[in-house]
C-alpha cells in the first residue's frame, strides 16, 4: 500500500480554511489605517489539562481600536483576553503588548499589568474597602501616589462614570450597574493603554446594562484601545471597529461589524449569529 | 371594584385538647421539668452537705507554688484563696501568651500552606499534620522532656549573643525593670508612667478622631493617623523623661550555677505554652487556609489585574477579608486554649487546676473546690468570648 492510497482512502476532515481568511490587519477600518499594532498574538495555544482552550490563535490589534470578541460558551474567548494580562499563561506561541513580551520575566509581568486594565463579569470589587479606597488602592500602593492626589483622581474617575456621590459607600451598598462602573473606574485609575472587558454586562439586570454600556461607549470615543467579550450585539454593531468570532478555541472569523451582520463567511459564524440575533 | 362574595365554609371542627399544639408543648415541657427535679432531688439528697462551705479557703495554705511572676507568696502566711489566685494568674499568663503565639503561628503556617513554593507548602502541611494529629498531653510532656533533659546543663548554657540563654533551668531573656534612672526614681514611678501612657493614648485617639472629623467636613487631608502617632510618641517620651527614666532593660547574666537579672521563663511554663501554641496553631492554620480558600477567586485576579505584588495582595486584599470570616472559628480555638491549659498538671506547672487540687488534698472539700474550678474556667472563657464578640462586631460593621 502506497502513501498515495492512504491519502485518497481517508479524505481530510473538513477544516476551517485558514487560507481563505484575510491576514490579520487587512480588515482594519479606515479610521485606524496607519496606527501601529499595540497587541500582537502569534500562534498561541492554551491547554487546561487535556482540554485545549486556545488553538493556534494569531491576530493583531491597532492602537485605539475597539474589538468585540464573540463566540459560544466555552469557545475560549474569555481565556484569550485573560491571557493578554497573564491571568492565564499561554503554553505556546507569543503575545507582545505595546512592545512587551509576555513571558516568564517578572519585570514584564509588572509592566504589562500597568499597561492593561481589566473589568470582570463579577466586578470583583474589594468588599472590605470603600468605593474610594477600591479605586485609590492601586494608585497608592503600586503608583505610590500621595493620598490627596490619589483621591482627587478617584473622584474625577467617579464623575466620569457618573457616580461621584457613592465614593464613601461600600460595594455591597451599590447596585450591580454601579459596582461595574466602580470597577471600570478602578481599572482606569491605573491609566492603562488597553482595557479588557470580560462579559462586563452578563451579571447585570437588563435595566443596568445600558448605564455600563454608555460608560464603555464614552471610553471608546475617548480613544482607548478596548477588547470586549460580550453578547451585547447592539454595542458590537455600533461601537466595534472589528469583531473576532471564536469557536472551540480557534479564531474562526474576523471582520467589520458590517461584514459580520450582513455577510458572514463561515458556517459556524452564521449558525452562532442566527441563534443570538 | 366589584366585591367577590365570601365563599361559604362549614363551621370549624373543635380540636380535642390532647391534639392542640399549645397543650402538647406544655405537656412535654412539664414532663421534662418533673424528671429533672426528681434527678436533682436525688443527687442533693445523696450528698452530705453538712460540711459544705468556703471557710477553709481563708485558712493558711501551708504549701508553696512555683512559677511566680509579679507576685511573691511563700505559702506560710498566705491563705489558700491567695495561693489559688496565684494559680489563676499563672493560668491567665500561659493562656494569653499561648493565644497570641498560636494566632501568629496559625496565620503564618496557614498562608504558607497555600504558597506556590512546593517546599514551603509541604513543610507547612507537615507541621499541621504532626501537631494536629497527636494528643496535646503527649506534646506538652515531650516539650518538657526536651527542655529539661535535652537542654544543656547551666555550666554549658547555650548563649545567644549574651541576650538569650537556654539551659535545663529555663530560658532567660532581657526584660524591662524599674530603675533609679536620672535621679533615683522610686519603683512605683513605673506605674505612674504606665498610667501616663494610657492617658497619652486616650489624648492621641481624641486628636485622631477630631482630625478625621475635620477632614470629612473640609475635604483637606489632615494626616490623622500620623498626628495621633506623633502625639503618642511625644507624650510617652516627655513623661518618660519627666519621671527620670524609670525603666531600664535588664539583660540576663549567669552567676555561678543560676541565672540572675533578666526574665526567666521556666521549663514548665515554656513546655505548656509551646504545647498549646503548636497544637492550637495547627488548628488555626487550617482555619486560615479555609477562610482564604473560601474567598472568590476573582479577588486574587482583581488584585493581580491592578498590579499589586504578591505580598500586597495578601496583606491588603486577602487577609483583611479572610481574618474577618475566621473570627468565630478562632474564638472556639481560643476557648480550647483556656480549657486545655489544665494539662499543665502533667508538667507540674502550678496553674489554677494544680493549686486547687493541692488545696483539696490538704483541706478536703472536693465539691467546693471543683465548684470554684469550674466557675473560674467559665469566667475566663466568657471573658475571651466577650472580647472576641466585640472584635467581631467591629469588623462586621460593614457587610462584605
Amino acid at each position: 500500500m502506497t502513501s498515495e492510497d492512504t491519502a485518497s482512502s481517508e479524505p481530510a476532515p473538513p477544516k476551517i480554511s485558514t487560507e481563505a481568511r484575510p491576514e490579520p490587519g487587512t480588515m482594519v477600518p479606515e479610521r485606524l489605517i496607519g496606527q501601529p499594532d499595540i497587541i500582537t498574538v502569534s500562534h498561541v495555544d492554551k491547554w487546561f489539562g487535556d482540554f485545549q482552550a486556545l488553538d493556534d490563535v494569531s491576530l493583531s490589534v491597532k492602537e485605539h481600536e475597539i474589538v468585540v470578541i464573540l463566540g459560544p460558551s466555552g469557545s475560549g474567548k474569555s481565556t484569550f483576553i485573560r491571557c493578554l494580562n497573564r491571568l492565564e499563561e499561554h503554553d505556546a506561541g507569543r503575545i507582545v503588548i505595546n512592545g512587551i513580551e509576555l513571558n516568564e520575566d517578572v519585570r514584564n509581568l509588572n509592566a504589562i499589568r500597568s499597561e492593561v486594565g481589566m473589568v470582570f463579569q463579577q466586578f470583583n470589587l474589594f468588599p472590605h474597602l470603600s468605593v474610594l479606597s477600591n479605586i485609590t488602592l492601586g494608585l497608592r500602593k503600586v503608583r505610590h501616589l500621595p493620598r490627596l492626589d490619589a483621591e482627587a483622581l478617584a473622584i474625577q474617575l467617579l464623575e466620569r462614570v457618573g457616580i461621584p456621590e457613592q465614593a464613601e459607600k461600600h460595594p455591597a451598598q451599590l447596585s450591580g450597574g454601579q459596582q461595574q462602573r466602580v470597577a471600570i473606574a478602578r481599572a482606569l485609575a491605573m491609566q492603562p493603554k488597553i482595557m479588557l472587558f470580560d462579559e462586563p454586562t452578563s451579571a447585570l439586570d437588563p435595566e443596568m446594562i445600558k448605564e455600563v454600556l454608555d460608560v464603555m461607549q464614552e471610553l471608546a470615543e475617548s480613544g482607548m484601545t478596548m477588547l470586549v467579550v460580550t453578547h451585547e450585539m447592539g454595542f458590537a454593531r455600533e461601537v466595534a471597529d472589528r469583531l473576532f468570532f471564536f469557536d472551540e478555541g480557534a479564531l474562526v472569523e474576523e471582520g467589520t461589524p458590517e461584514h459580520f451582520f450582513t455577510s458572514p463567511r463561515e458556517e459556524r459564524t452564521k449558525l452562532f449569529l442566527s441563534q443570538i440575533l | 371594584m366589584s366585591q367577590q362574595p365570601a365563599p361559604q365554609l362549614p363551621d370549624p371542627a373543635r380540636t380535642p385538647l390532647f391534639y392542640q399544639r399549645g397543650f402538647r408543648s406544655v405537656l412535654t415541657q412539664g414532663i421534662y421539668v418533673a424528671l429533672t427535679a426528681i434527678v436533682l432531688a436525688y443527687v442533693i439528697a445523696s450528698l452530705d452537705l453538712r460540711e459544705f462551705g468556703f471557710g477553709f479557703l481563708s485558712e493558711p495554705a501551708g504549701f508553696k507554688v512555683g512559677n511566680q511572676w509579679l507576685v511573691d507568696v511563700d505559702g506560710v502566711t498566705n491563705s489558700r484563696i491567695t495561693m489559688y489566685l496565684v494559680g489563676v494568674w499563672s493560668t491567665l499568663r500561659a493562656v494569653l501568651v499561648a493565644i497570641l503565639l498560636a494566632t501568629l503561628v496559625g496565620v503564618v503556617v496557614g498562608v504558607a500552606r497555600l504558597s506556590s513554593n512546593w517546599l514551603v507548602a509541604r513543610m507547612a502541611m507537615l507541621f499541621v499534620e504532626v501537631f494536629r494529629n497527636t494528643p496535646l498531653l503527649v506534646q506538652i510532656v515531650i516539650w518538657y522532656a526536651i527542655l529539661l533533659v535535652g537542654a544543656p546543663v547551666i555550666q554549658n548554657v547555650l548563649n545567644v549573643g549574651d541576650f538569650l540563654f537556654l539551659s535545663n533551668r529555663g530560658i532567660a531573656i532581657p526584660w524591662p525593670v524599674p530603675s533609679d534612672g536620672l535621679w533615683g526614681a522610686p519603683d512605683w514611678f513605673v506605674g505612674i508612667w504606665v498610667l501616663a501612657l494610657i492617658a497619652v493614648g486616650a489624648v492621641a485617639m481624641r486628636v485622631r478622631a477630631k482630625r478625621q472629623e475635620h477632614e470629612r467636613e473640609t475635604g483637606r487631608i489632615l494626616f490623622a493617623n500620623r498626628w495621633a502617632m506623633g502625639v503618642f510618641a511625644a507624650g510617652a517620651l516627655i513623661s518618660f523623661l519627666i519621671l527620670g527614666v524609670p525603666v531600664s532593660i535588664d539583660r540576663p547574666v549567669i552567676e555561678g550555677t543560676s541565672y540572675a537579672e533578666g526574665m526567666l521563663v521556666q521549663p514548665e511554663f515554656a513546655a505548656l505554652v509551646l504545647g498549646l501554641t503548636m497544637y492550637t496553631g495547627a488548628f488555626i492554620a487550617e482555619i486560615v487556609r479555609g477562610s482564604i480558600q473560601a474567598l472568590p477567586k476573582g479577588q486574587t485576579e482583581a488584585a493581580n489585574a491592578i498590579g499589586l505584588t504578591g505580598y500586597q495582595r495578601l496583606t491588603l486584599v486577602i487577609l483583611p477579608q479572610a481574618l474577618r470570616q475566621m473570627i468565630p472559628s478562632v474564638t472556639n480555638q481560643f476557648l480550647n486554649v483556656n480549657k486545655n491549659s489544665s494539662l499543665a498538671y502533667a508538667v507540674l506547672f502550678d496553674d489554677l487546676f494544680r493549686v486547687a487540687t493541692i488545696v483539696q488534698n490538704k483541706a478536703g472539700h472536693a465539691l467546693e473546690m471543683f465548684f470554684v474550678i469550674i466557675i473560674t474556667y467559665m469566667v475566663i472563657s466568657f471573658a475571651i468570648s466577650a472580647v472576641m464578640n466585640v472584635l467581631n462586631a467591629r469588623v462586621t460593621a460593614h457587610r462584605i
